[in-house]
């Protein structure tokens, strides 16, 4: 990564959302790396001596003693390496804070760029005390004697009367090295020529020198167990390591990936993968997480085209493209979505790409959920409820297809709604939604979602459904209940009903008909048209039609459900502006087998066989 | 009296003393330096670090060397600059063989850390040696009493 997009991406991760981010812990055991990454590094310190014994071997001789450089004796003003106090690691041991940096300019041990300096100070129940490191080293400088803090890193430590144990070298900037370091800058050209055996000599290759950086011996990679070898195209240079890699690529930078990223990348690391890491891995919400960007020359026009990040009990996943960009929108590890539970992978049709994610919060339940993004409905974020009734329904395989918004508060506490779109051959053919709410969560799609919405959704009469799509009872088509938040009555509140006779809404009392109807007799069967509302005589009146029947609810008569004969008489008569006037029963079945309806002016009665006589 | 002024910051000179001042800015390759104001009985070289590298191993046994630096304004008021202003007079009993930058044998060290007018710095002085204590603590606590450090302007 360049030094513009890699800082970009550094200020990214450090606003808003991801504030909690932090740096590395460089002690040993500390935040970052863990417990098994801590006692593979132990481990690999034994490597390391296997590897290098000639560098902690007794080496008597000036040739030998000139690695130190100047001023290494036990006698003299300056404190030892940590490596050579420390199995040849190089980081702060443990007991030890990063109290302070300064650095020396032009330095041959940093490929002529700037070296670093970092102390490493006792705790104050550090088990330090003073003393010289043996005859077996040349860098037989003080340890623990200098009670001295240099005073730019790890402000909130008051503490600056205990010693400097000992100094990590780096050639990356410490502020970069450590968050707690800040940028205050100190000189010294006279420690330039300081060294150890146990540090990369004058001019290393970038990845030994990054390889010391990152700890060396004591590094979460551990030992080096191949050859720096050459990249495709002209690159670069990369070299295995027991628990990573590190990359020297020309156009990204030069990073090492480590466990536990390098599992999760190690297959697709290039160009023909996700990339190249523009950076090294940075911790998350205090060391729970991580997160590393890679970049690929060809396609880098957002700054990064991919990133593993994990969480610890998670694992590490890789989010890439349109998902990434739109996860970090939401804000992230820190917003709604969390970290990843899977890799980015392709839609069921092959035309977009989607990833599952998992909010994990601190006594409460956590939250699982997924971006899509797709080339013709976009990239939207379902969780939760929402996420749970979606996959309950088939997923991708639903009636609902993909997500086709984020998720949208209705103006309620605990309600929302996520829409959804089916794509067929490049278009949408169908909608749908989910709504959460106090009344539950649930879908409903296709012609019943499209006539909610005309009926105005959850400001509208109906409010929010109360069950998913579902069958009518009597097979003719399919329905869904609704219900305002605030509870139905007399006239909102309802049921979308959708069959061959088209898409109806059936509100309030008439559905409590028509549903007991479908329980019972189930003489009226769909609705075959809109509710009418009219004044008749001064009497106000609802009314709707049945594919077998039709409803009539005046104040005369509630609920009033006419079928067959008498229906067909009462509708040749005029219907409510005709002589009968509103009807003020529904049609009685009579223990004879007649059938009977009473309206204002008159009485229709049905004899089988006999036709429909008025008294 | 010499007044030694750099960056707001205005120290009195002892007779017979160097005195030099740094104001700092952007480092080449990254960092920033900010103020340093230095005094010592003993000349002062251009390639002296701030805490006295390059300076405090020519000092003579009965010398001094005076280190006041300053910080990221963003230092301030953090634990360790959490010491309210510069403190006006040093305890002999304060210096100590261990507290030194470089352990040079004979020399004494203190170091103190404080916030001042929204500032961060850190006051920095090593004796050459026991004598000094006599010789030149009265004067080093002389140029405490009569320093001034003016309040950080905001940009």
């Amino acid at each position: 990564m360049t030094p513009d997009r890699a800082s970009a991406w550094r200020r990214r991760r450090a606003r808003g959302v991801d504030r909690l981010v932090e740096g590395l812990s460089r002690s040993l055991g500390g935040g970052t790396w863990s417990r098994r990454s801590f006692l593979s590094r132990a481990a690999v310190v034994g490597s390391a001596l296997a590897i290098r014994p000639v560098e902690y071997a007794l080496r008597p001789g000036t040739a030998y003693d000139a690695v130190c450089g100047t001023l290494a004796g036990c006698g003299d003003p300056f404190t030892a390496f940590c490596c050579t106090i420390n199995n040849g690691v190089n980081l702060c041991p443990e007991g030890t804070f990063v109290g302070g940096w300064w650095k020396a300019d032009r330095s041959a041990y940093c490929r002529g760029a700037a070296r670093y300096y970092v102390d490493c100070n006792g705790t104050t129940r550090s088990r330090w005390r003073c003393h010289c490191p043996d005859d077996h080293t040349c860098d037989r400088r003080k340890v623990a004697c200098n009670v001295f803090r240099y005073g730019n890193c790890n402000l909130q430590i008051a503490n600056f009367s205990t010693a400097v144990v000992c100094r990590v070298v780096t050639c990356t900037p410490p502020w970069e090295w450590d968050a707690t370091c800040t940028e205050t800058a100190f000189v010294d050209q006279a420690t330039g020529s300081q060294s150890a055996p146990c540090l990369p000599r004058p001019w290393p290759s970038p990845i030994l020198m990054k390889w010391s950086d990152l700890g060396g011996a004591g590094s979460p990679l551990g030992a080096q167990v191949s050859r720096t070898a050459s990249l495709p195209d002209g690159d670069g240079t990369w070299a295995r390591f027991e628990h990573g890699a590190i990359y020297d690529v020309h156009w990204a930078g030069l990073y090492g990936v480590v466990d536990p990223v390098w599992p999760a990348v190690a297959t697709r690391v290039g160009r023909e993968g996700i990339g190249y890491p523009a950076h090294d891995v940075i911790a998350l919400q205090g060391g729970i997480g991580w997160a590393q960007p890679f970049v690929n020359r060809a396609g880098s026009r957002q700054g990064v085209d991919a990133e593993a990040v994990g969480r610890r009990g998670l694992g590490t996943y890789v989010v890439t493209g349109a998902v990434l960009a739109k996860w970090h929108g939401l804000g992230g590890v820190d917003g709604p979505m969390g970290y990843p539970t899977s890799d980015t992978a392709p839609t069921g049709d092959g035309l977009g790409t989607y990833g599952e994610f998992r909010k994990v919060g601190r006594g409460v339940r956590s939250s699982e959920g997924a971006i899509f993004a797709h080339p013709v409905i976009g990239a939207h974020a379902m969780r939760g409820p929402i996420f749970e009734k979606w996959s309950a329904l088939g997923g991708q395989a639903s009636p609902l297809g993909l997500p086709a918004s984020d998720q949208l508060g209705l103006g309620s506490p605990r309600a929302y709604l996520n829409e959804f779109a089916t794509v067929v051959s490049g278009r949408v053919t169908s909608h749908g939604a989910v709504v959460t709410s106090d009344l539950g969560t649930w879908a409903v799609w296709s012609w019943v979602f499209s006539e909610w919405v005309a009926q105005g959704m959850q400001h509208g009469r109906l409010g929010v459904p109360t069950a998913d799509v579902h069958p009518t009872p009597d097979g003719l088509g399919q329905f869904a209940p609704f219900s305002p938040l605030a509870g139905a009555t007399e006239t909102t509140g309802g049921g979308i009903i959708t069959s061959g006779q088209g898409t109806w809404a059936v509100l309030g009392s008439l559905f409590a008909v028509w549903r007991a109807d479908e329980a019972g007799p189930r003489v009226l069967g769909v609705p075959s048209g809109p509710e009418v509302d009219s004044t008749v005589g001064g009497v106000a009146l609802r009314s709707q039609p049945f594919l077998r029947g039709s409803v009539y609810s005046s104040q005369v008569g509630q609920g009033c459900v006419l079928y067959g004969p008498i229906l067909a008489a009462y509708l040749g008569d005029g219907g409510p502006p005709g002589s009968l006037g509103l009807p003020t029963s529904s049609v009685v079945t009579e223990p004879d087998g007649d059938e009977v309806a009473t309206f204002q002016h008159g009485t229709l009665t049905y004899v089988p066989g006999g036709g429909v006589t008025r008294t | 009296m010499t007044i030694l002024h750099t960056a707001g910051i205005s120290l009195p000179v002892p007779r017979g003393w160097e005195a030099r001042g740094r104001v700092g800015g952007a480092l080449e390759g990254g960092g920033v330096a900010y103020p340093a104001l230095h005094l010592a009985t003993c000349a002062l070289t251009g390639d002296r670090a701030a805490y006295g590298g390059g300076v405090v191993e020519r000092l003579e046994p009965d010398g001094c060397f005076l280190a006041l630096v300053e910080f990221a304004p963003s230092s301030a008021g953090t634990a360790l600059f959490a010491e309210r202003g510069l403190v006006r007079r040093l305890r002999a009993h304060w210096f100590a063989p261990s507290a030194l930058q470089r352990a040079i044998p004979g020399q004494l060290g203190v170091q103190r850390f404080f916030s001042e007018g929204a500032r961060a710095l850190c006051l920095y002085v090593v004796l050459g040696g026991a004598a000094a204590i006599a010789t030149r603590l009265p004067e080093v606590n002389d140029v405490l009493a009569h320093a001034s450090i003016h309040a950080a302007v905001r940009a």
